[in-house]
């Protein structure tokens, strides 16, 4: 009885051990994961935080946001590609940020196209920026 | 709310400053990179952030950068969440900004190509804290119609009122290495 509870308790410090060091070792995503919280039109994203940066944040900031919009911009390179959409408003857009890991997906993505875009939000500078992100069928 | 104009205040006067100045003047970039670096015996850790803002006027040699901190890449999920939850706080300040004006800008032959060094000196800002920064080891390289920005400052992270726990702080420098590289483009 004795042995079995020791093998048991073993056993669960062992599963303990093996959970932390899975999550000490679990890499950073590099494409936002998890389900969309919030769909919305480029207008609509960048209108919200001209109205009030400060909501916006409250209310995006580390959200999974699928935008979809008309590119402006493509730059790619060894660290990643940057896609630029455009809004209604000319000082500002939406900023996407993808890793290099998928790369040749965009490959052929090129000023014009509309296309849609999941991304975590991170925040607004000159644009709303989305990091992590990924495109999705068009 | 205080807070949030304040650096709003910021890229906005770098966007009236671009709305305003003679064409030629401006460059910017939406997509510059910023790495840090933290090393000590015990662990070394690196991350990258390809949105930096930058909006260069090289009239007058002011400089205007805007950074968010969620952006930043972390090879280590673990890490990745500690950075942003424990150290910067990042739902609270989203936003680092610097602020200055390069102090040699006499020496930069903006109409040559080639590698100038640069020094800026300026204001950072995160974390809620406004401090003083000198940049000395920067170059401006000119090439074509661009403008390519580099530079390298440490930051300790004690005087941002960013408090390392006892249990990591052997594996947290105490002086952290950034590194800034981008291209700007006209306006």
């Amino acid at each position: 009885m004795k042995k079995r509870l020791l093998l048991i308790v073993a056993l669960l410090l062992l599963a303990a051990l093996g959970y932390g060091i899975y999550l000490f070792t679990l890499k950073a995503p590099v494409v936002a994961q998890g389900e969309t919280d919030f769909r919305m039109s480029t207008d609509q994203l960048v209108a919200l935080y001209e109205q009030n940066e400060d909501s916006a944040n409250r209310k995006l900031l580390n959200q999974i946001i699928e935008v979809r919009g008309a590119v402006t911009t493509v730059g790619q390179d060894s660290t990643g590609t940057s896609i630029q959409l455009s809004s209604s408003n000319p000082m500002s857009g939406v900023n996407c940020r993808f890793d290099a890991s998928i790369n040749e997906k965009l490959r052929r993505i090129k000023t014009g196209d509309t296309i849609s875009v999941k991304g975590k939000c991170t925040g607004f500078l000159i644009d709303v920026n989305l990091s992590n992100c990924d495109i999705l069928g068009n | 709310m205080k807070r949030g104009t304040r650096t709003f205040a910021v890229i906005l006067s770098g966007l009236l400053a671009m709305a305003f100045a003679p064409q030629g003047d401006i460059y910017f970039t939406r997509d510059g990179h910023v790495s840090f670096y933290s090393k000590t015996d015990l662990e070394d850790i690196k991350a990258d952030n390809n949105q930096a803002a930058v909006i260069f006027n090289k009239a007058t040699g002011v400089v205007d950068v805007g950074i968010l901190i969620n952006a930043f890449q972390f090879k280590l999920a673990k890490m990745q969440e500690h950075f942003n939850e424990t150290y910067m706080e990042s739902t609270k300040y989203p936003k680092a900004t610097f602020k200055g004006t390069l102090s040699n800008l006499a020496e930069i032959k903006f109409a040559t190509p080639g590698v100038y060094p640069a020094k800026a000196s300026g204001t950072l800002t995160m974390h809620g804290v406004s401090k003083p920064v000198t940049i000395t080891e920067g170059t401006i390289e000119v090439k074509g119609n661009q403008l390519l920005m580099k530079g390298v400052f440490n930051v300790n992270p004690a005087d941002y009122n960013i408090a390392i726990p006892a249990a990591v702080k052997d594996k947290i420098a105490k002086s952290i290495r950034i590194q800034v590289d981008c291209t700007l483009n006209p306006k």
